[in-house]
């Protein structure tokens, strides 16, 4: 699957890969969200693009575009932020520029949202999926205020989060809904699951050494069952996707 | 989007795609939930009629961190995992979807759904709320791409096609401020809705503008 993000501004936002690393999640004893696994394959699914300008955005919760009000913060010059913010779309809605037009191989759309577990207060990411294997226009990354007052974002900080996702697959799942009880194997292996977590929490809860010392039960981390079944080869308990790079000449 | 004059948030196909490319968990009876601030598991407290939130709200995790049962075991073909978020564009206060990926191809146990509290204060959620949305996405893929960045004008073909459709949408634009009545009559550019260039030809065979996704059935006695 190839990306080819074409520069449409000479200096656009910086493109990295998804990073594990989330402030709040720091901030638990132990760090302990890191062993939530599908939190951290999400942080790290997908390439985030990252502020250049530092802003506080004010919204007085009218409906036109004059009604949020951009300020630079510290070093930022007026410039330069009103070239990657601007309110456009009005409703308190935020418009972030990419400086980039991205193109997917045929088969695959762009998911544009926020930076997964990035956890902002009074503002959030809106979420579009983009037909980016053929549209020859760049898209812009929008936030919604969820209420009027003020919000920041910092130089440095993710304001978008790109993954491809299959363009047209999804429309031909059909979910089906079944009783566990209807296979037997897999309600065992859920019931044994279920056992070995309780009893390691009350093993806990006893003080057992042996318990206090693992301190948490990695079977999902390391791809395996409480009984020894064990994930496909393919199981990922760490996601660091590709930097991206320039394009060789003639590319 | 319904407020906005017109629906025409719904005029930008990105936003509507993404609301319905996923299915919704829908919360099964109105709860409001309270964070204090603090880190403690009892820092979070709930209230509903009858405390039937019980049956599937909890505060498991600390730190003003909701958790929802789901009441299922989502199993995915082999190579494929499972999205699990916040229903795309859904606005709420105070409070925000965690995001995960599950290997829900060979797990025999069910994920939560989790929402923390972005301030201290109290959330309300309403019956039949989207509290969850699951997405498919493939396992692996993304591992193989190598991001290339290159200048537009790298590619003189593609670099005149997007410059035009720039200058017709500042044009457009223009127009509209200026109070052209055809402008304003065409209201919006459908190009992207419609799939087509600029030239009025279709873009691709596959281009799509409405979403609607299979509702999920019983099983039958041919799914094994």
């Amino acid at each position: 699957m190839k990306l080819t993000c074409y520069q449409v501004d000479p200096q656009p936002a910086e493109l990295v890969p998804g990073s594990p690393d989330r402030d709040w999640m720091d901030k638990f004893s132990d760090r302990h969200p890191y062993r939530c696994l599908p939190l951290v394959v999400a942080n790290t699914t997908g390439w985030a693009l990252i502020s250049p300008v530092s802003f506080t955005a004010t919204w007085n919760g009218g409906p036109r575009t004059e009604d949020i009000r951009l300020d630079p913060d510290d070093d930022t010059p007026v410039a330069l932020m009103n070239r990657w913010a601007v309110s456009h779309f009005s409703g308190g809605v935020l418009t972030f520029h990419t400086g980039y037009l991205f193109r997917t191989d045929p088969g695959w759309d762009l998911w544009v949202g926020g930076p997964p577990n990035h956890v902002k207060d009074g503002i959030q990411p809106l979420t579009g999926v983009v037909e980016t294997y053929w549209l020859p226009f760049p898209f812009t990354m929008n936030w919604r205020f969820t209420r009027p007052g003020m919000i920041s974002f910092k130089k440095g900080e993710p304001f978008c989060f790109i993954m491809p996702i299959p363009h047209e697959q999804m429309d031909e799942v059909q979910p089906i809904i079944k009783s566990i009880h209807e296979d037997p194997e897999l309600k065992r292996q859920y019931d044994a699951w279920g056992e070995s977590r309780t009893n390691f929490l009350t093993r806990l809860d006893q003080k057992d050494a042996e318990a206090i010392k693992n301190g948490w039960q990695r079977d999902y981390f390391r791809g395996r069952t409480p009984e020894g079944h064990v994930a496909p080869d393919s199981h990922i308990n760490r996601r660091r996707l590709k930097p991206p790079r320039k394009a060789e000449p003639g590319e | 989007m319904d407020e906005f004059t017109d629906r025409h948030a719904y005029r930008c196909l990105p936003l509507t795609i993404a609301n319905c490319t996923g299915w919704e968990i829908l919360t099964p009876a109105a709860f409001s939930a309270s964070w204090n601030g603090g880190p403690a598991l009892s820092d979070v407290t709930f209230e509903s009629e009858g405390d039937v939130h019980k049956h599937f709200a909890a505060s498991m995790f600390a730190r003003g961190v909701v958790t929802f049962n789901t009441g299922y075991l989502f199993r995915t073909e082999s190579g494929w995992d499972t999205w699990v978020g916040g229903a795309p564009n859904w606005i709420k206060h105070g409070i925000q979807p965690l995001t995960g990926i599950v290997e829900t191809s060979w797990l025999p146990q069910a994920f939560t759904m989790n929402w923390r509290f972005t301030a201290p204060g109290t959330v309300r959620f309403e019956q039949g709320e989207p509290f969850c949305m699951i997405m498919p996405v493939p396992h692996a893929a993304i591992d193989a791409c190598t991001p290339v960045i290159k200048a537009l004008s790298d590619d003189p073909a593609l670099e005149a096609e997007t410059k035009e459709w720039m200058k017709s949408r500042s044009e457009f634009v223009a127009r509209v401020r200026a109070g052209d009545p055809e402008a304003a009559g065409q209201v919006w550019q459908r190009t992207y809705f419609a799939g087509k260039t600029l030239r009025g030809e279709a873009a691709v065979g596959d281009h799509i503008h409405k979403r609607r996704l299979a509702p999920p059935r019983a099983a039958g006695e041919d799914d094994v």
